[in-house]
């Protein structure tokens, strides 16, 4: 019998070759392509369901770009979907590899669920973003301080000494001062915590790390100073993050309108807080939605408005503490101010007895609530009814001793009853509260 | 120890010291892996002996669906001897609501390990939202009492003998309507008698609804509130419980939480009580006593506000123990499963450091939210182990098939963490399958050695599940002693004393603080594990009235023994 020639032979083997190749492509083209993005079950909020919709049909339509992959994995993180958004960044690691934010989502997240699987994803965000240093900074940071935490200090050092760089050299200039903390290196961590005590992200936390050197090296008055004036600094902000900044503004849904409406109204937008807050009434008229526009309209002053908005809320729904103290509040407001000084009339009597009647609705559902036994009792001094404004006054000082306000007030209705060492032990105590504020002065000089 | 010790080879033949030494060295690095296998090997350090030991309890957590976050916090234990026969009694509480079919419950111990219910006519079947509970004698008459906090709900009942408790709240001018969670019994002027420090959490609104990321309710988590401040009851000192409330003037009302859990001791060595309290979410407090019935948080400027990142994590439970034997109290909180349970190990006196990662704390074998913990020398090795029990604060945990319905997305296990004795620990939760295999959504934690064997035990209040005892069967356990400290003149066991044990190879110390874990009230009586130590060779008590001759000298004696050191009969120091 003949023997195939090599010609043959070369053929048939080319021929196998290119078949392995051609299936093995068709095969991993199959798997890649009809990986199917998540979507989470039971989502009851039709908003979060809608942009997630939304999202994943993006997706669909280039279901083989890893980019698309890692878009649609940052919407269900945004939205807290961690298990389903980590599952989009793997695909988009594999398919988007020069992208940091993919692993750096990834260790995010870990970070949170599996703590020890975190720093790989961090150190692969790292290593990915060299080439993207709008990302690099924020991502090998948050590599330095996980590799600290962790305990590992010599590795984080060298990341956050990589990092004494614009734009926010301070991060990593308080990351080497918990660097040298950790090593027992006082002198060096002073110095990095003072540079970095300036920057608003890590004011409270650089004084507060300054308060213990000053102790440990004996200088217990620094140490008290520095330790009021962290006390007194508001939580510091997180770090700026640009993946991370972008991800919660991606949030959808009641959780993502609340928080959006909190954060104006923390920086005093309170018309923008108003709008915000105008559009989650017009989803649904909750009392606490209604609530939310009328504490809003009181912020800008416009009292007329917003008490039709809050005796709504209770009526929509009576057992809400909350809707009725701010009734009360914006009553007490707006009426105070009308009357101020001047006598009470028929008219401003009947809204200071709303006062009391939703303030002491206020506390049969929320027996704790402070501020409510403040507008009682000063409702009644008001209306001249200083003996009667004594017990709840007293009832909001045996939940807030530290409040200002109930301790000038009692002392007002106790002056006003007679009860003169009452009076200047109250008002002693306002003044000891806030020293600046001259209110307790000027009574105290009334009962003089 | 023990383990290295079996395992050590013969010299080999050839002299090769090198590879002797290496080989060695090799065992020292597994002494983690060895510890693990022995306690695989023998089946664990516990037992559950709940169903024989009568304790039949069913945490009761009120209505579920609702979403009510105080709900999901739970409720704790105590461990007193009510009845004053030396065995220790429980009390647990329930969640069930004013108008419940269920209460609290007390249970006698009748026999070693064996507890009756005694709730009946006991005066203590309270029906309520029942968080917190601090035992300790507030009158001075010899009978411990119980403080007990909670949602609306706040009461003293004072032990009137007999098996009956009393509730002398308003007599006694006793008023918390905050949010109450942990309390602990603390003489903080040191004139003899019990003052009260009550943690308050929130200021709560339940019309507040908070969601899961899938848009179900779920239970609100702090951020959704302002904490609110604690409260300090100073005693007046008549056997008629008289308080004031001097939560203002003392300093400890001008700052807010949210507060959970508290622990006392001297923290700055000057022989004054201090309390330092976990916060959720924001920078514990460390309230130093000024000593003259004031408080000043020093937190920040002693180290143990913030984690070493300098983060405020949910703080939880406390535990609290010297764990690497230098002489000064270390302290552990308990944290979400997101983040990590942290250690600050204090040093020098009065400073703390975080200290986590060295002490091989930070990467345990799964994560999971803690909140009762405790440390206890389990094995009696002489070192101080952590125990941490567990469970969800939001849905979504991965529990399948147990029996807990509607908190079955709520249960996690618990750990246990071996301490080698220089403060590094190694966790042993996958071989003790009775405390950390059980699914639980795990809140009060009490340890005492309730059958008096010489070995801590364990009581695990979970939310709406049964309570469990868990009996201490750990192998190969050392020598140990475990002493009372009491005043003959208060008629009480004396909260807030520092007791030294010394042996032959080093010293040990514990302070008599009930107040630790979370929402529980511990033995007052200190248990120390000696390793091998066959004799005491002295006892120091610092008593905590800082009057001359306030440090006395007990001698020492043999081990495996129960003592009760009275004050005034030791020789002063």
């Amino acid at each position: 019998m003949k023997q195939p020639g090599p010609f043959f032979s070369l053929m048939a083997l080319a021929t196998a070759a290119f078949a392995i190749i051609g299936i093995g492509s068709w095969l991993l083209w199959t798997l890649l392509a009809t990986t199917k993005p998540p979507l989470p079950e039971d989502i009851s909020d039709p908003e979060v369901r809608a942009t997630l919709d939304r999202a994943r049909a993006r997706l669909e339509q280039s279901i083989s770009d890893g980019k698309a992959w890692g878009d649609y994995g940052t919407v269900l993180l945004a939205n807290l979907f961690d298990q389903p958004a980590d599952f989009c960044f793997i695909e988009a690691m594999k398919r988007d590899p020069g992208n940091p934010r993919w692993p750096y989502a990834r260790g995010q997240i870990a970070l949170k669920r599996q703590p020890e699987l975190a720093i790989a994803f961090l150190e692969k965000a790292a290593q990915v973003a060299r080439s993207r240093p709008l990302y690099r900074q924020a991502f090998v940071l948050t590599l330095a301080e996980a590799l600290l935490e962790k305990g590992d200090t010599d590795q984080a050092e060298i990341w956050f000494n990589e990092q004494l760089c614009p734009p926010d050299p301070e991060r990593a200039r308080f990351g080497l001062g918990l660097v040298a903390m950790a090593k027992g290196d006082h002198a060096t961590a002073t110095r990095f915590f003072e540079e970095a005590a300036k920057h608003p992200s890590c004011r409270k936390q650089a004084k507060a790390q300054l308060a213990f050197l000053a102790r440990s090296r004996g200088d217990l008055i620094t140490a008290r100073q520095l330790e009021s004036e962290s006390a007194l600094l508001e939580q510091d902000p997180p770090w700026p993050d640009p993946y991370l900044d972008m991800v919660v503004t991606l949030q959808a849904g009641s959780r993502g309108a609340q928080r959006r409406i909190a954060l104006l109204e923390r920086d005093g937008k309170y018309a923008e807080a108003l709008e915000a807050s105008l559009e989650v009434l017009a989803l649904k008229r909750t009392s606490q939605a209604l609530t939310g526009v009328g504490i809003n309209l009181a912020r800008l002053r416009r009292y007329q408005e917003a008490i039709p908005f809050l005796a709504e809320a209770v009526q929509v729904d009576p057992n809400d503490s909350n809707a009725h103290y701010t009734l009360a509040l914006v009553l007490f407001t707006q009426w105070e101010i009308s009357v101020a000084g001047g006598p009470v009339g028929a008219d401003a009597a009947s809204w200071f007895r709303q006062v009391i009647e939703h303030s002491k609705k206020t506390l049969a559902l929320k027996p704790d609530h402070a501020r409510a036994c403040l507008f009682w009792g000063l409702a009644h001094k008001h209306l001249g009814e200083n003996a009667e404004a004594i017990a709840p006054l007293r009832r909001g000082l045996s939940v807030e001793p530290q409040m200002f306000d109930l301790h000038l007030a009692l002392g007002q209705v106790l002056a006003a009853t007679g009860d003169t060492n009452g009076a200047k032990a109250s008002l002693a105590t306002a003044k000891q509260l806030r020293p600046a504020d001259p209110r307790p002065d000027t009574e105290l000089s009334r009962i003089k | 120890m023990a383990a290295i010790r079996t395992a050590q080879p013969k010299p080999s033949r050839a002299g090769s010291k090198v590879r002797l030494v290496l080989f060695l060295l090799f065992l020292a690095g597994c002494a983690g892996n060895r510890i693990e296998k022995n306690q695989l090997a023998t089946g664990g350090w516990f037992e559950d002996i709940t169903a024989s030991s009568g304790l039949d309890f069913i945490h009761d957590p009120g209505p579920t669906g609702r979403y009510f976050m105080p709900q999901s916090m739970g409720s704790g234990a105590a461990c007193l001897d009510f009845d004053g026969d030396g065995w220790l009694d429980i009390y647990l509480l329930s969640f069930g609501g004013p108008d419940a079919k269920t209460t609290n419950r007390l249970f006698r111990q009748n026999t070693p390990g064996h507890f009756v219910d005694a709730t009946v006519g006991s005066g203590l079947a309270l029906s309520g939202h029942y968080h917190g509970v601090a035992a300790g004698d507030l009158n001075n008459d010899g009978k411990p009492d119980l403080l007990l906090t909670g949602f609306g709900t706040f009461k003293l009942m004072l032990n009137a003998g007999n098996g009956k408790f009393t509730d002398a709240t308003a007599a006694a001018g006793l008023n918390n309507l905050s949010w109450g969670s942990s309390a602990a019994l603390i003489d903080l002027d040191r004139d003899g008698w019990l003052d009260i420090f009550v943690v308050n959490y929130l200021d709560y609104d339940p019309k507040v609804d908070c969601k899961s990321p899938e848009g179900i309710s779920d239970f609100c988590g702090p951020n959704s509130f302002t904490g609110t401040t604690s409260k300090l009851f100073r005693n007046a000192g008549k056997a008629v419980a008289q308080f004031t409330d001097i939560s203002l003037d003392s300093g400890i009302g001008t700052l807010r939480g949210p507060g959970l859990g508290v622990t006392v001791a001297d923290y700055d060595g000057d022989n004054w009580p201090d309390l330092f309290v976990s916060n959720d979410g924001q920078p514990n407090r460390l309230w130093i006593n000024q000593r003259n019935a004031t408080f000043k948080d020093e937190a920040v400027s002693r180290g143990v506000a913030f984690t070493s990142i300098g983060k405020a994590y949910a703080g939880m439970g406390i535990a609290q123990g010297d764990v690497d034997g230098d002489g000064l109290i270390d302290l552990y909180v308990t944290h979400l499963g997101s983040e990590q349970n942290n250690l600050w190990r204090q040093g020098p006196r009065g400073q703390f450091r975080d200290r986590t990662a060295e002490s091989g704390l930070a990467m345990p074998r799964w994560r999971a939210t803690g909140f009762g913990t405790l440390m206890a020398d389990f094995n009696n090795d002489g070192h101080l182990d952590i125990v941490v029990v567990n469970g969800k604060v939001f849905r979504g945990g991965s529990a399948r098939g147990t029996n807990l319905g509607f908190w079955e997305t709520y249960a996690e296990k618990n750990q246990l963490f071996v301490n080698d004795g220089t403060g590094k620990f190694t966790d042993i939760s996958p071989a003790n399958d009775a405390l950390c295999g059980y699914w639980n959504v795990a809140r009060g934690l009490v340890c005492a050695d309730f059958d008096n064997d010489g070995a801590p035990d364990l009581l695990i209040a979970p939310i709406g599940d049964r309570a469990r005892l868990l009996k201490n069967v750990a192998p190969n356990r050392g020598n140990w002693l475990k002493v009372r400290a009491f005043d003959p003149k208060l008629d009480r066991d004396t909260y807030g004393a520092e007791i030294v044990v010394k042996t032959e190879s080093r010293e040990l110390l514990r302070v008599l603080s009930p107040a630790e874990s979370y929402l529980s009230s511990n033995s007052a009586v200190a248990h120390f594990g000696l390793g091998k130590a066959s004799h005491i060779q002295e006892i120091r008590v610092k008593w905590p009235n800082g009057q001359p001759g306030s440090t006395e000298i007990f001698p020492g004696g043999p081990v495996n023994q129960n003592i009760v050191l009275r004050r005034g009969e030791g020789k002063s120091q």
